[in-house]
């Protein structure tokens, strides 16, 4: 009975496996809608598929002092702006002394460019009785689109000098009308004239009439642009390839096919069925990493994303040895199949938790303290850890437990074999073959129970 | 079978523990002695990219010529262009192509070059000389219309254009030249004609050349006198200068996060194990990243944004390796058959006890890496191989640490302050210049 309910689970087992495969690799189409594999749903980044390129170049009217630094902090603003946007792997590089080149992996349309950087405004609060300016988007810290009161809002927080004009105006001026103007391109737009109602002094000011949360959001991104420290205007954009080459993806794809083939073939000839198990977690741990990787935002998978998926591979197969090494030690002191699988899987996974962790802490560090790709590394470091840690200590042990329960009597086909020293105590006591049987169970037994214990 | 034979002998590897700590001490002083010898001639102690270094930029405007089946050509003879350019005196600049992107497509699609600056040059040489003798170079080379010559006899020649449509002043510059070549290398042109076929529409695509007497040097120099220099097919635009991609903003902030992840690590291992197995696991660590600096140096690899990557992937599997061996320590500690064993004694124990894991466990990661590897070689991408090289090395430095290194330094802290009350001065003395050394 036990030997079907196990063939069966194992069954179904295998067959989400392969329907996980299938999924990875194959685009479907259902009528109008289109299945999209996991492989091909992964955004990847500059180094593997190319993107969109864009030049910029600083407005020529622009005064020339301090040139250097304020391109190099217009840069680090610009790459501030893009990481926030979720594009961790768009470079921003300066090229000649008055141009910023721009690159952002994964769009298709140059155009689109645009929307991620927003084209810069220049923000200007002026009273309307005097035309006096009092505030400009150099005062802002920082703009964010919000609600206020349910209507959507530019809420922007100003610096101290801003702070302190902002409560002189607002106060001398109750009852009067500010306009909010913004200038882009060189086209002047007042976005509304509010009423001062009271005096402003904490440094707040929300810009409203923007009519919906989308419009706020693209003023709250020009207003960023803005404050850039240089202006810049476009000079050329398009489309741009992979910067490894054409042919770098495919031969990821390939070196990972055949890498995992590889590996699966060492396991099988080294563990044989403890293999067999072993690659099935693998493929299912295949599966569930392109999954992860095509449904979790903010991935962008680069060369160094390739490598944390290695590594982690490599954590998932190490896993599995250290269990069979382990159950193979037991095996050889005397204990049955069942029993030694579960001491093995006990004594395993210390050993497995602490190397985990210890790598999770330094996954969790860079992806928090990393800029970039190394942030890029470590979100497919980090997927890969916990999924190697699902595959080994769940999927594993399921499976080898169902694999000795179909083929309860075939040790050597687990790679299993007793110790000499266990064979000629064993000769030499010559006991009954009906007592060892029922040591055995009892051993197995108790395996049972620590294992439930867990 | 070998391996259990090795199992069953008497395991003495952390007596041995001057020549495991010899052995990187010696890689790490010939990186030393390779960067201060390259830094000396070249002020260059290792080879830094373009990621770090910035360079140059060059765009090639094919246009329509560039597609899918002729970027590979098109590309290669770029490169090809560019590394070889030489200065009048016929010696080579050394200018290296870091990467060519396609950029744009159909009328505006281009090559997008990046190169390096050759050592010790500097950016008004660049920007003054080798700059632009790269934009004529490419000019010249790259937008060449080169037909085909036929010789029907010693006297008669077809010269044939492909899909390049001759005008009238043009052919007439061609006949001028031809003419002169003649004169310059001893031979006589006794007519320049244009063939006109009925396929053509419009100009003509072959021209035919007779001559009176003919001569090697004329044959030899007939094809660079009949290529046509195609300005209007295409423009090798002058780029500029470009900042490094990793600022050293972003580098300093890698450097401090890898710390701080380093820090936190040894935390998480003195608070499960002991300090003293953290300290031997960050050796450990320390021990492989300078064999991958030591690598690059001696081997004079280009260091790009890729070898940080590389780096926290052999800081993960460093510690992760090392781990395995100390959590047998702990149960071996533990054990009631260790109860006055030598921390030596355990340490050999359980390296014996992690061997065929740790053989394992590697032989598969470096299967996986060593792949990307092949692939990037067979696939002619070698910036991927470039980027797996380091990691093999530091897969391998991190196999050799876990069993040589780390366990040594533990049992080494270990018998040292279980020995010093009884040991006499002598001995203590010694213990602590040999810790000194380490």
């Amino acid at each position: 009975m036990k030997k079907k309910s196990s063939i069966i689970k194992l069954s179904i087992i295998g067959v989400l496996t392969i329907i996980g495969l299938i999924m990875s690799f194959c685009t479907f189409n259902f009528g109008l809608t289109t299945f999209k594999s996991f492989g091909s749903a992964i955004k990847l980044g500059l180094d593997l598929k190319g993107g969109v390129y864009a030049v910029y170049e600083m407005d020529g009217s622009e005064d020339t002092t301090n040139l250097s630094s304020r391109m190099a902090g217009t840069r680090t603003r610009l790459e501030n702006m893009l990481t926030s946007k979720g594009y961790t792997e768009a470079t921003v590089v300066r090229e000649g002394s008055t141009r910023l080149r721009v690159e952002v992996p994964d769009v298709d349309d140059p155009g689109n460019i645009f929307d991620i950087i927003g084209k810069p405004a220049e923000l200007s609060f002026v009273l309307d009785s005097t035309g006096e300016i009092v505030l400009t988007g150099k005062n802002v810290l920082s703009a964010e689109a919000t609600y206020d009161n349910g209507e959507p809002v530019v809420a922007l927080s100003l610096d101290s000098a801003g702070t302190e004009a902002f409560a002189k105006a607002t106060s001398e001026n109750i009852g009067q009308t500010m306009s909010i103007k913004s200038t882009v391109d060189g086209d002047e737009t007042t976005i509304s004239s509010p009423k001062i109602n009271s005096a402003i002094t904490n440094g707040r000011a929300v810009i409203n009439g923007m009519g919906s949360i989308e419009a706020a959001q693209t003023l709250a991104d020009q207003i960023t642009s803005g404050q850039f420290e240089v202006k810049l205007s476009l000079l050329e954009s398009s489309t741009i390839s992979p910067t490894l080459g054409e042919k770098a993806l495919l031969c990821g794809i390939i070196a990972g096919v055949v890498g995992l083939a590889l590996v699966m073939a060492f396991l099988i000839v080294r563990y044989r069925m403890l293999g067999v198990v072993a690659s099935i977690a693998l493929l299912l741990y295949a599966d569930l990493m392109l999954l992860f990787l095509a449904i979790l935002p903010w991935v962008q998978l680069t060369l160094p994303g390739i490598a944390g998926i290695i590594l982690s591979i490599g954590m998932a197969v190490d896993a599995n040895v250290i269990i069979y090494e382990r159950i193979k030690d037991e095996f050889r002191n005397g204990k049955s199949m069942l029993a030694s699988s579960h001491a093995g899987f006990k004594k395993a996974t210390k050993a497995i938790i602490d190397s985990n962790v210890t790598t999770i802490i330094a996954a969790v560090v860079l992806l928090i303290f990393g800029t970039g790709s190394i942030q890029g590394f470590a979100i497919a470091l980090l997927v890969g850890i916990i999924l190697s840690l699902f595959t080994s200590m769940l999927v594993t042990r399921k499976l080898v437990k169902y694999f000795i329960a179909i083929m309860p009597d075939k040790p050597s086909w687990f790679s299993l074999t007793r110790s000499k020293d266990y064979e000629n105590l064993k000769a030499s006591e010559s006991v009954d073959p009906e007592e060892v049987k029922t040591k055995e169970e009892k051993t197995t037994l108790e395996g049972e129970v620590a294992h439930e214990n867990i | 079978m070998k391996i259990s034979n090795l199992m069953n002998r008497d395991f003495k590897l952390v007596e041995k523990k001057k020549i495991w700590f010899i052995i990187p001490a010696c890689i790490i002083a010939l990186a030393i002695v390779m960067m201060i010898v390259f830094g000396c001639v070249t002020g260059e102690p290792l080879n830094l990219g373009m990621d770090f270094q910035g360079g140059y930029t060059v765009n090639v405007k094919l246009s329509t010529k560039l597609t899918s089946a002729t970027s590979a050509s098109y590309q290669a003879e770029i490169k090809n262009v560019i590394e070889s350019l030489t200065d009048e005196n016929g010696n080579n600049y050394n200018v290296k192509v870091s990467s060519m992107q396609e950029q744009g497509s159909g009328e505006s699609a281009s090559v997008y070059v990046r190169y390096k600056a050759p050592h010790g040059v500097s950016d008004a040489v660049m920007e003054d000389e080798i700059n632009p003798a790269i934009q004529s170079a490419l000019q010249d080379k790259i937008f060449k219309i080169v037909p085909t010559i036929t010789w029907n006899d010693d006297t008669t020649c077809t010269v044939n254009y492909q899909n390049f449509a001759l005008v009238d002043s043009t052919f007439e510059e061609l006949k001028t030249n031809i003419q002169s070549l003649a004169s310059d290398t001893s031979a006589t042109v006794s007519s320049v004609e244009q063939v006109s076929t009925d396929s053509q529409e419009a100009g003509v695509k072959a021209i035919t050349i007779k001559l009176a007497a003919n001569s090697e040097a004329f044959k030899n120099a007939l094809i660079d006198t009949v290529s046509i220099n195609d300005k209007y097919s295409g423009q090798a635009v002058k780029g500029d200068i470009i900042s490094a991609t990793v600022s050293s903003e972003l580098l300093i902030n890698a450097l401090l996060a890898i710390s701080l992840a380093i820090v936190l690590m040894l935390v998480y291992i003195a608070f499960r194990f002991e300090v003293s197995s953290g300290v031997a696991a960050i050796v450990a660590l320390l021990h492989d990243i300078l064999t991958m600096f030591s690598f690059m140096a001696i081997f004079r690899v280009e260091i790009n944004s890729t070898f940080i990557a590389a780096l926290i992937t052999i800081l993960g599997y460093s510690i992760n390796n090392t781990i395995i061996v100390f959590d047998r320590i702990r149960e071996n500690t533990k054990s009631v058959f260790h109860k006055n064993s030598t921390a030596t004694l355990i340490a050999n124990e359980s390296i014996k006890d992690t061997l065929v894991r740790s053989i394992n466990t590697s032989l598969t990661t470096l299967i996986t890496i060593a792949m990307v590897a092949i692939m990037g070689a067979a696939f002619q991408t070698f910036s991927l191989s470039v980027f797996a090289l380091p990691i093999i090395v530091g897969l391998l430095a991190g196999t050799f640490s876990s069993i040589f290194i780390s366990p040594s330094i533990w049992a080494m802290w270990k018998d040292r302050k279980k020995k010093l009350p009884k040991a006499d001065k002598k001995e203590k003395n010694l213990k602590e210049n040999e810790t000194a050394l380490a």
